[in-house]
């Protein structure tokens, strides 16, 4: 009777202890586990979707050119946002330099996420219907890793020279474990156009009823491979990508407040590839507060470059306050909230002075389409313009380079141009003091810092000089 | 007397249970004869008890089978006597001090100390009582050895850190496992549970009880236990206590107006430039030496003078405004009492705190229940508790941001005033006017939180033979919180906001719910067999599932003449743009677990216990989900062998050793880590996909290996007595980062992987002297304390890595600061020098020059003394705690002696210490205002400090006053003073408030002021 207890006891005991084994097997509620990540085409369009919103890295290059350039000072309000940077006090680490070194990780975080989702493509069922977005959704999502890649490597690397070793690394696909060394820039270069041709080959032709400036298309596609063809020096090529995408009229010049209206967002006039920012301060909130205290502001050396009377970029781009603080006006108002503005990452001038300055730089220099490119932006620009000629190519150069510093300014160009140029910064005295006034042409500043999270992780990664 | 025995008896004959029981009766003396009160009488080996009352009397109705009455009292020996044909039993008590930790209470098993392998101390009812916090575990700072405790905030009713034998875990937490009266309770939410019900917390430190607990107990463990109904008629007693909480002092003073504008002229004289013209840089824009003031003509100088003149008239004390006296009031009633076989202990509490900054309080009403049972074969143990919780929060404290009010009392410029002639707050937009705007803020808005707690837990315990018992544990922990933030309108910050959402004002609800459930049953065999082989078998089964979920709203457009309700909240369209947000979150974990436990002594003189037990937790993928963990332990009591017979000097002398495992389930890093996940966002109204964790499908157990040897002693006529601890606890598979390079997934991606070896190894003391020890005065000195070396034995081939401000390489303790090394100003130029990993000095700032050289937050060196003056009626004790060797970015210092980024901005306040650089020659270790100030170890500090934690006299009324207030038994004053002096060289408002390794102007803890007065009736 006694061992009849016992072993009910027992019985018991083990069926509860069985019960509760089923019991451990928890699965989260909260996320979704890798498994069931990508089953159908809509997860795929999902992970799109966010690849498209993850370009927002490019706001990092827009920031770094202008604490590290000339066009912009340390503004009223500045409480120590960027201040290190525009001393050139940078370093690899986060608290230092962290303004210049984000870029890296935001661009590897999209290429990364790129790579998750590029080899199910195939595999994800997809309704009739949806068959045909399988290439498109892919050429896309190979633009994006093209134009990422190219973003690091301009931010991280030399100036462009095939056989210079310290490239970046190139990733084509996810793989936690890999500590990838450094490419040479040959070898990035290479593999940014083969992603770009191929995502060409899938892209079908668009139209002005069918372009959209927030997804890749062949024709933003063209404009990115016209930025990348003058980044490298292959000039007839940046003509050839520049005329694409200009003679295909999707996004003409325009000018009065058709050009006022792209700042507040009014309109999408010009532009050819934009990161929308519906309810986020990103864009509009490094330079100005949503209350109002400036961080950053334009430099004295940029105001002076306006005819503030007949040169409209002189009202769309700078503000003053009732104190007389100048603000960046180019990111200030929107319709959907004060500093709430979309990030401009390509536009229709931009091709025009790339061929220009393409005509200008080719092995036998066109200086007068050079010039009609110039003249073409400046007439949308100033009123009463008058049209100006060329003799020589340095004279060219020259006007066209300071066209891109008034036209693109604080848009992510500056540094970019000053270094692929071989130029020194060089602010005005009412801008800096002495210490940091200058920054001489090829300083090992112009080669942002590979982050110190990088140098920690990976013991293949080799830290640009001087950092 | 006789008269009143014969009351005695007669009240027991009325609540007497006739049959098959009988009443005893007696008295209870010390060795001098005197009477003793509140002596705990039991029945052995069953929960039927009662205490003697101030005459020393005791009348205990038994059953008819009890054989031994146990007869204990603090600080005397127990004793143990046969129940015979009489009915009367007179017994004197032995004083004796060892009996304070005779029992050890593990939460599963109660074990006594002279059976017990492992390290524990006990802190008892006289220690945590009455004392003015609302988190319990406050209590235990300088009263447990091996545990760090820092209490991290004034406001009122935060949790405590604690971390006993150093941090076993790096990506795992070191939070120790909470067990009240045997179910396991949330860790870090104890506002809803009421110290002054507790009888003893233990706090359990090694391997051989960790064992017990296995797969949770690897940080040690917390065992509270509360009181129980003593036998005997309904006792109620009112315990009463109120009192103040203020500010406490330190070492760091803002600038006045004057030294504020001064500083800033010095500024601009040195940076000159577009500093002459930021008209917020006050002191040197309107200066006569500014270049600009050359420049404007008579009237424009004259307006500069004024303007200059009556900001100079201003001089606001913010510490006046973001201060306030605190006060604190704590009342309860408590009916203890029992007939028979039933005991009853309940208690009604009320517990009312005002921190001392506005808007931060606590409310708390709790209602304990206990019920007892028991007879020869079956007895059930019922607890119950019932919590509810009102905490007011400010918007925010220990972060870096304007509206914590312990940093904006710092940084709030001086000459700025605090209200408009409307007297409304004079708010303004930016940094300038952030002191009024943090006050506006906190005028209209509100942050609170509603908690209900309920914990109930039972034990049935039913003998099935003379050895053989079999036992049912099981209970529930639940808690729900309902925060509540109110965001008006009619706030400054609002009113100016740009966006839509901002400007409408919000009402935020959230519901936090936890729900932990247990259900463990055992079975115990125990037996002596020949008299001296005592030998005791438990097998338990055991299933804790945790259950969490989170919900919360927030809405937009709440309309001020309906404030502060989810009524108000606006329905979103396109129109008004004022979308409903609403999130939430839930998990559920659970750990099924199978023990075994053996004791085994012989002759009183040997003891070894054993445990294994296998564990499976949902935590884990099912290949690695389940593992074994054991322990094994060995006392020698060596004052029961005859050779210490003569040797009169030591009174008692055990020597304590164990070895064991234990696992970590309720600390690992994540409920799912070995899952990649992908998560769902947005972008600009799309619906996106990414991946924000990639998983480590091999994650196991981190499993801490911990050998003690421990000393119990009582020499010299037991006054000298306590306890000896040496340990070395190795975490074995430690979980730490792998930090994936930023070029395979961006920044932040990381995986724990078990590769690590961690150590920590010290000693642990607990010393007791009695200096006078007579019938009407005894004076005890008292020390405990330890030495804790924490060392990062291995990463196991994994990079270092930086994690937070430390830096994380094998022989370094964990939590070592990882910094530039600051080199001083250079006395010539005023540039910052900073040292490079050569340990030469250079002007260039580079984060990779960072060095470990500058200690650890985690303190080596902790503990406590006091003493004890017992005189008659009166009790006087002093309790110090102390830490030592522990250093602590002071992240205040970066902003308030900060020329660049602060100073020259015009738009805070400076720190009255601040000295910079001006002309060659100055010897400062603030630079030039040409130069920035990087983060450097420049800002660590020593955060050692010791702390006169608490002082408490009180006085009891004799007997002879009592015995004439008829319905009064006793009576009971006492004043406290709480937290009344730090001596440290920390700067800051407090070392220990906020994270323990930065210090972010966290809310610092209050000093207290309280009176109290207890009744039994």
């Amino acid at each position: 009777m006694k061992y009849l207890k016992y072993s009910l006891l027992l019985l018991v005991g083990s069926l509860v202890l069985i019960s509760c084994k089923k019991e451990l097997d928890q699965q989260p509620t909260d996320f979704i586990a890798e498994e069931n990540a990508f089953l159908t085409f809509d997860h795929i369009q999902l992970g799109a979707n966010g690849a498209h919103g993850a370009y927002g890295a490019y706001l990092n290059d827009l920031y770094a050119s202008a604490l590290v350039s000339d066009e912009a000072r340390l503004g009223a309000g500045n409480a120590g946002q960027g201040a290190l940077e525009y001393r050139y006090q940078f370093s690899s680490d986060a608290t230092t330099g962290g303004s210049v070194t984000a870029a890296w990780g935001a661009y590897y975080y999209l290429i990364d996420q790129i790579n998750r989702i590029l080899p199910n493509i195939d595999l994800v069922t997809a309704r009739p219907e949806q068959e045909p977005r399988r290439n498109i959704v892919r050429a896309q999502l190979l633009a994006l890793r093209a134009i990422s890649h190219f973003g690091v490597l301009q931010d991280y690397c030399k100036n462009y020279n095939a056989t210079e070793p310290l490239g970046v690394p190139i990733m084509t696909v996810s793989d936690i474990t890999l500590k990838p060394a450094r490419n040479t820039m040959g070898e990035v270069m290479a593999q940014i156009e083969k992603d770009l041709n191929d995502a060409k080959a899938l892209l079908p032709a668009v139209t002005v009823a069918t372009f959209t400036d927030t997804t890749i298309n062949r024709i933003n596609l063209a404009a990115f491979q016209a930025r990348i063809a003058l980044y490298k020096g292959d000039y007839d090529n940046a003509i050839t990508y520049a005329t694409e995408v200009i003679g295909s009229g999707i996004k003409p010049l325009v000018s009065g407040a058709n050009f006022a209206g792209i700042w507040t967002d009014a309109n999408v006039n010009e532009t050819l590839y934009r990161v929308r920012y519906q309810n986020d301060a990103a864009v509009g909130g490094l330079f100005t507060t949503i209350g109002g205290v400036i961080y950053i502001a334009p430099s004295d050396k940029l105001t002076a470059t306006y005819d503030q009377a007949t040169d409209i970029r002189y009202s769309a781009y700078i503000g003053t306050t009732s104190g007389g603080d100048r603000y960046v006006n180019k990111y200030y108002t929107s319709s959907r909230g004060g500093r709430i503005v979309d990030l401009k990452v390509c536009r229709i001038s931009e091709m025009y002075l790339i061929r220009a300055e393409a005509n200008a730089k080719k092995a036998s220099p066109n200086l007068t389409a050079a010039a009609a490119d110039l003249n073409a932006v400046r007439a949308a620009r100033i009123t009463g313009y008058v049209n100006e000629t060329f003799t020589t190519v340095n004279d060219a150069v020259t006007a066209i380079l300071n066209e891109r510093f008034k036209e693109l300014a604080l848009e992510g160009f500056r540094l970019f141009d000053l270094k692929r140029n071989n130029l020194p910064v060089s602010r005005n005295a009412s801008d800096a003091s002495p210490d940091w006034q200058t920054l001489p042409a090829g300083n090992f500043r112009f080669v942002l810092p590979i982050p110190q999270a990088e140098m920690i992780a990976n013991p293949n990664m080799v830290q640009n000089d001087g950092y | 007397m006789r008269k009143l025995l014969a009351l005695v008896a007669a009240f027991a004959f009325f609540s007497l249970n006739v049959w098959a029981q009988r009443t005893l009766t007696g008295k209870v003396t010390d060795e001098n004869g005197a009477p003793l009160s509140n002596v705990s009488v039991v029945v052995k080996g069953t929960s039927t008890g009662t205490v003697t009352k101030t005459d020393g009397t005791f009348s205990l109705s038994v059953p008819a089978g009890a054989r031994e009455l146990e007869i204990s009292s603090l600080g005397f020996a127990a004793q143990t006597i046969a129940i015979g044909s009489g009915s009367n039993y007179n017994v004197s008590l032995v004083s004796s001090t060892k009996d304070l930790n005779e029992v050890v209470v593990t939460g599963i098993t109660r074990v006594r100390r002279s059976q017990f392998a492992g390290a524990a101390s006990k802190i008892d009812a006289r220690q945590i009582v009455d004392r003015p916090v609302g988190s319990f575990d406050q209590i235990l700072q300088g009263r447990a050895p091996g545990v760090l405790s820092l209490t991290g905030s004034g406001q009122p009713g935060t949790a405590s850190t604690l971390i006993i034998r150093g941090s076993g875990s790096v990506q795992g937490g070191s939070q120790p496992l909470y067990i009240v009266d045997g179910i396991p309770v949330e860790a870090g939410v104890f506002q809803a549970l009421n110290p002054n019900d507790f009888a003893s917390i233990d706090v359990l430190r090694d391997a051989a009880t960790a064992a017990l607990y296995g797969s949770r107990g690897s940080a040690g463990v917390v065992v509270v236990t509360t009181k129980r109904g003593t036998g005997g008629k309904m006792k109620l007693s009112y315990s009463g206590q109120m009192g103040i909480k203020s500010k406490p002092d330190f070492a760091f003073r803002p600038m006045t107006t004057a030294e504020l504008l001064k500083a800033q002229e010095q500024y601009g004289s040195i940076v000159g430039g577009s500093s002459n013209n930021n008209s917020l840089l006050t002191g040197w824009y309107l200066s006569k030496n500014n270049p600009r003031y050359a420049t404007l003509n008579a009237t424009q100088q004259a307006a500069a003078d004024r303007a200059l003149d009556s900001i100079s008239q201003i001089n606001t004390n913010w510490e006046d405004y973001f201060f306030r006296p605190g006060n604190f009031s704590n009342h309860q009633i408590t009916l203890s009492g029992g007939t028979g076989k039933t005991r009853i202990f309940s208690s009604l509490g009320l517990y009312n705190e005002e921190g001392t900054t506005d808007r931060t309080d606590m409310k708390r009403v709790t209602f304990r229940n206990n019920v007892d049972y028991a007879d020869d074969k079956f007895s059930l143990s019922v607890s119950s508790n019932l919590g509810y919780v009102k905490r007011n929060f400010q918007q925010t404290t220990q972060t870096n941001g304007v509206a914590n009010p312990f940093l904006a009392t710092n940084i709030a410029l001086p000459y700025k005033k605090v209200f408009n002639p409307d007297g409304t707050y004079a708010a303004g937009a930016g940094f300038p006017d952030l002191g009024a705007t943090q006050l506006d803020l906190t005028y209209w808005d509100e942050n609170y939180n509603d908690q209900i707690k309920a914990t109930l837990g039972f034990t049935a315990t039913y003998n099935l033979t003379e050895n053989v018992s079999v036992a049912l544990t099981s209970g529930i922990d639940f808690r729900e919180t309902q925060n509540t933030n109110y965001g008006s309108q009619l706030a400054y910050t609002r009113r100016i906001s740009s966006s839509i959402t901002g400007r409408a004002g919000f009402q935020s609800e959230s519901i936090s719910r936890f729900l932990t459930s247990n259900i463990r049953p055992s079975v115990t065999f125990k037996k002596v067999f020949a008299e001296r082989h005592d030998f005791e078998f438990s097998a338990i089964g055991e299933y804790i599932q945790e259950n969490a979920k989170a919900f919360n709203l927030t809405g937009f457009g709440i309309d001020p003449r309906t404030p502060n309700t989810p009524a108000a909240i606006q329905v979103g369209n396109a129109a008004n743009q004022l979308f409903i947000q609403a999130g939430g979150s839930k998990f559920r974990t659970a750990i099924a677990s199978g023990l075994a436990l053996a004791r085994y002594t012989f002759d009183g003189k040997y003891t070894l216990t054993g445990s294994i037990r296998r564990d499976g937790s949902s935590k884990l993928s099912e290949d690695n989900r389940w593992q074994n963990f054991y322990a094994v332990g060995a006392i020698w009591d060596m004052t029961k062998e005859s050779f210490m017979d003569n040797i009169r000097a030591i009174n008692v002398m055990r020597i304590k050793l164990s070895y064991g495992s234990a696992g970590n389930h309720n600390n690992f890093p994540s409920n799912y880590l070995y899952q990649a996940r992908f998560a769902t966002g947005n972008y600009s109204g799309l619906t996106t996909q990414v991946a924000n964790y990639p998983g480590n499908p091999d994650a196991r157990w981190e499993t801490i290996y911990t050998t003690n040897l421990g000393i119990d002693f009582e020499i010299v006529n037991r006054r000298i007595y306590g306890d000896i601890n040496l340990y070395n606890r190795i975490t074995k598979d430690l979980f730490v980062s792998r930090r994936l390079p930023p070029s395979v997934g961006g920044f932040g991606w990381q995986i724990d992987v078990n590769a690590g070896e961690l150590g920590n190894k010290g000693v642990e003391w607990n010393l007791n002297f009695d200096v006078i020890r007579n019938r009407n005065l005894t004076w005890t000195l008292f020390t405990n304390g330890s030495y804790n070396k924490n060392e990062l034995l291995s990463l196991g081939g994994e990079e270092p890595y930086e994690s937070g401000t430390s830096f994380l390489k094998e022989g370094l303790p964990l939590g070592s600061h990882y910094e530039v090394k600051w080199g001083g100003v250079d006395a010539a130029t005023g540039q910052p020098l900073y040292y490079d990993l050569d340990g030469k000095l250079t002007t260039t700032y580079a984060a990779s020059n960072s060095v470990t050289d500058f200690g650890t937050w985690e303190a080596p060196w902790k503990g406590g003394f006091g003493t004890s003056l017992r005189y008659k009626g009166f009790d006087f004790s002093v309790l110090f705690s102390w830490q030592e060797g522990a250093t602590k970015v002071d992240n205040l210092e970066f902003f308030v002696e900060n020329p660049v980024g602060f100073l020259g901005t015009g738009q805070f306040n400076q720190s009255a210490d601040l000295k910079f650089w001006t002309k060659p020659g100055d010897v400062v270790n603030t630079p030039s205002p040409l130069y920035g100030v990087n983060f450097s170890s420049k800002l660590i500090h020593d955060a050692s400090f010791l702390r006169f934690r608490d002082v408490t006299l009180s006085y009891t009324l004799p007997e002879s006053t009592t015995a004439k207030l008829k319905f009064i038994s006793n009576v009971k004053f006492y004043v406290q003073g709480t937290n009344l002096f730090i001596w440290t060289k920390w700067r800051g408002m407090d070392p220990e408030a906020g994270a323990v390794n930065i210090n972010l102007s966290e809310f610092p803890n209050p000093r207290a002021f309280t009176g109290g007065l207890n009744i039994t009736f």
